[in-house]
């Protein structure tokens, strides 16, 4: 069952790449910028209040920076992960050539492992153990969810009359 | 009333053996039997022949029904190129958010990557000759980790707002030409620098007005 939704291997990785790290990036600024606006002191003043009630104290330039700082950093753990999933994903692809869901299983297991592998074998294989069973849980609601829509257009037995099915 | 398809038990009986009973013998072979030819139709295929895989050879089928090229992901529906007027450059896209994805993702490989060499080459300088082999890969690791993703990072968030900035445009005045993009690396490169001041938000605005409307002229030339 091959996935024609997706661009062909080789291509589709710098793909996942700039796609996860956009995300990444767009999640980020947005979590950093509540963040950094609830992590910094609002001193209230008069003058404050009359020129913009919405911007108080320290507020809008911790969010910024916590922005800055942080949301291309987000960005870039979403965008490896999803780049080093992507590679490991062709690979299994071109050595199992055939397309199922223990081929993301096996990529978010390598994946979980390749990038947690400065920490020393035993974080590694936690990490892998820990990704691998991300992937199988996801790609279980997957087809969970696909089958539960698919239901609806399930091929049915006609009701006959009398009960005599066709072609008996 | 008569059941069309032949649901009753006495009709399926009495219908059923009627082939048996009549002396054409229901045999493949049909060399001894050709006497009797004028009974069976001369042209029906035998059951063998008309189940054997060549009866489904893709490239008999009618030639329009285009079988024997296999599935083809650019023929998808899916995969139809962006119709924006002034889109059509060198590059295929699909539309805003492939320019995205694809200008994003190479963006930050290719700034990780030189970055990462950079690295490389620093961790290699920093650490002493006669250092041990642990502790060099240690120093490489470590400048490569550092330059790498700070490079791939500043460059993808480049990439991102260009092509977010572009899209817009380009959605706005539905049709692509060089002042979107220019106009679109303006206001990256101001907004990348926006906390810094005025002379760097002009500085690199102009440097990224400059390098969009290159690769503007670029992708169009070629």
């Amino acid at each position: 069952m091959a996935d024609h939704t997706r661009d062909p291997c080789p291509i589709v990785i710098v793909n996942d790449f700039g796609g996860a790290f956009s995300m990444g990036v767009i999640g980020g600024t947005i979590w950093h910028g509540i963040k950094g606006f609830r992590n910094s002191p609002s001193q209230l003043t008069l003058p404050e209040i009359a020129n913009c009630a919405f911007i108080q104290g320290e507020r809008r330039s911790g969010a910024i920076a916590a922005i800055r700082s942080r949301a291309p950093v987000v960005g870039g753990n979403f965008g490896s992960w999803g780049g080093v999933f992507s590679i490991f994903d062709c690979a299994i692809k071109g050595i199992r050539r055939k397309e199922d869901p223990f081929n993301p299983i096996l990529a978010g297991f390598c994946t979980g492992g390749a990038l947690a592998m400065r920490g020393g074998f035993k974080h590694a294989r936690n990490s892998a153990i820990t990704c691998g069973c991300l992937l199988a849980v996801f790609e279980g609601v997957g087809i969970a969810m696909s089958s539960y829509m698919s239901r609806a257009s399930k091929p049915q037995l006609p009701d006959m009359e009398g009960g005599v099915p066709l072609a008996a | 009333m008569v059941w069309p398809f032949g649901g009753s038990k006495n009709d399926t009986e009495s219908s059923a053996p009627a082939p048996v009973t009549s002396n054409e013998p229901l045999v493949v072979d049909r060399a001894p039997t050709t006497s009797d030819s004028s009974a069976a139709p001369s042209g029906s295929p035998e059951l063998p022949t008309f189940l054997s895989s060549e009866a489904f050879d893709v490239s008999k089928l009618h030639p329009l029904a285009g079988l024997d090229k296999g599935l083809e992901a650019l023929d998808l529906e899916d995969d139809a190129l962006s119709d924006l007027p002034g889109s059509k450059g060198f590059l295929p896209s699909r539309g805003w958010s492939d320019d995205l994805c694809y200008g994003s993702g190479t963006m930050y490989m290719g700034g990780l990557a030189l970055g990462g060499a950079y690295g490389f080459a620093e961790g290699l300088r920093q650490s002493p000759a006669n250092a041990p082999a642990k502790l060099k890969l240690n120093s490489v690791l470590n400048a490569v980790t550092r330059r790498g993703p700070y490079l791939g990072n500043s460059a993808g968030i480049l990439a991102i707002s260009y092509n977010v900035f572009n899209g817009l445009f380009d959605a706005y005045r539905s049709y692509h030409d060089a002042y979107n993009s220019v106009g679109a690396g303006i206001i990256t490169g101001i907004l990348f620098r926006s906390t810094k001041g005025i002379k760097p938000m002009a500085i690199s605005g102009a440097l990224m007005g400059t390098a969009a409307g290159v690769w503007s002229y670029l992708t169009s030339a070629i």
